[in-house]
């Protein structure tokens, strides 16, 4: 064994994934060579080192104001929340609309509401129950929490994807006035985003129930829509 | 169990957590005390600097924050308090283009074998400083993979996957990144 594949194999050496043969191999050269046997005792102290002294951790330089950093960036972000959703005018729900209007009909439009409604019972009747036979007929199958949490991405994906294309459409009617400074700035950074998108949903195909992942990518999505717009203006 | 020993039990992380959700600032303060110095740490031997790694500190806390509501107690949250830090440094390290698989500063350059009369200064004693000087020199992707293989314990398969490389490609960044640091640690025993 020469030194060059001997350093190659110290690391698997240190950390005990030698196979039994390659061990062997390399004990004996580590017993000839004095330069390797050197290699192996600083990276052992190193990892040694490294493992005794896990969990063993330093404290920020002023742990006390970091948090008051933190306090005042969650209480201004909780505030903001707050002012929108009082600025907001509350929705009118459905039913308080449905009943507050005045019902005038004349005669033919009451007969006309009331065979309308039939005709709409009647065709209900039997499409739910052909769907109940047929429900009945074929084994019901229950949709997994898996294909209900791609479902969510997916929507909440299409739905910021709309917003990223008109903005896009925007950027693209102004992109013939910028200079190729600022196209290359912008390239750039959609670039990295566009990454970012990329590896969050690799991520969440293998697995759809991680939510560090789709933090990430809704994250990365909504930065790109922000740069987007923000280059739209330029 | 007596009611005053119910009382004296500490809230768990979970407990604190239910209570962070609905917006209980008291229980998320407790939260930042018992957990503050495991994300700044980690944060500083990911970064290497001491300013960055408070930036970013802060910013785990605020996502935590944001999603505290979405921990189910499914896993130990310190689990998951780390997974959200390291992830947050990742994503910072992509927002500034920095190539998880860079090598060296100056490239790919091959480690030089180390011959017996090159160097006959043998390594000093590791301690903290020294290492974690060494460690804030190494470049953005040997620094990565080795804090979380050597010095967070992370198999290279997990590595592998939150970096999304291949598991050679951790062994071999986390080989280079040792060598790199025992040529460091030697140096500053020259400079001594």
């Amino acid at each position: 064994m020469n030194c060059e594949k001997c350093q190659d194999l110290i690391g698997d050496l240190v950390d005990g994934g030698l196979s039994r043969e390659d061990e062997t191999t390399l004990s004996l050269h580590l017993e000839e060579c004095l330069a390797c046997a050197d290699v192996r005792n600083d990276l052992e102290s190193i990892v040694t080192f490294c493992r005794n002294h896990r969990g063993e951790y330093s404290a920020p330089p002023n742990a006390d104001a970091l948090w008051l950093r933190i306090r005042n960036v969650i209480e201004a972000e909780t505030q903001l929340a707050a002012k929108v959703a009082s600025t907001r005018p509350p929705a009118k729900s459905f039913w308080s609309g449905w009943m507050s209007r005045s019902w005038e009909l004349s005669m033919p439009q009451l007969a006309a509401s009331a065979a309308a409604i039939i005709l709409v019972v009647s065709l209900g009747t039997t499409v739910g129950l052909r769907r109940w036979d047929n429900a009945r007929a074929t084994e019901p199958v229950a949709s997994s929490p898996r294909s209900e949490a791609g479902t969510r991405v997916h929507d909440r994906m299409w739905q910021q994807q709309q917003a990223i294309n008109y903005w896009n459409q925007r950027v693209e009617t102004n992109k013939v006035r910028w200079n190729q400074g600022m196209r290359d700035t912008f390239e750039r950074n959609l670039k990295v985003i566009d990454q970012a998108v990329n590896d969050s949903l690799n991520e969440l195909n293998r697995d759809p129930h991680d939510e560090v992942s789709e933090e990430m990518l809704n994250a990365a999505l909504n930065e790109k829509l922000a740069l987007l717009r923000e280059f739209s203006d330029l | 169990m007596t009611a005053a020993e119910t009382e004296t039990q500490p809230v768990t992380d979970y407990g604190l957590t239910q209570r962070a959700a609905q917006g209980d600032m008291g229980a998320f303060e407790e939260l930042y005390q018992r957990h503050n110095r495991r994300v700044y740490s980690l944060c500083l031997r990911m970064m290497g600097n001491v300013s960055e790694a408070e930036d970013l500190a802060q910013e785990v806390f605020i996502q935590l924050f944001r999603k505290i509501g979405s921990f189910r107690g499914e896993s130990a949250f310190t689990t998951w308090l780390h997974r959200l830090t390291v992830n947050q440094v990742l994503m910072h390290f992509r927002k500034r283009g920095v190539k998880m698989e860079q090598t060296t500063e100056d490239g790919e350059t091959p480690i030089q074998i180390v011959k017996g009369t090159e160097n006959p200064n043998a390594m000093p004693v590791v301690d903290r400083i020294a290492l974690d000087k060494a460690i804030s020199q190494l470049p953005p992707g040997y620094r990565t993979v080795f804090t979380l293989h050597d010095i967070e314990g992370h198999e290279h398969e997990e590595i592998a996957r939150m970096l999304g490389c291949s598991v050679g490609t951790s062994k071999s960044q986390l080989h280079k990144a040792r060598m790199k640091l025992r040529g460091l640690l030697r140096q500053q025993k020259v400079k001594e």
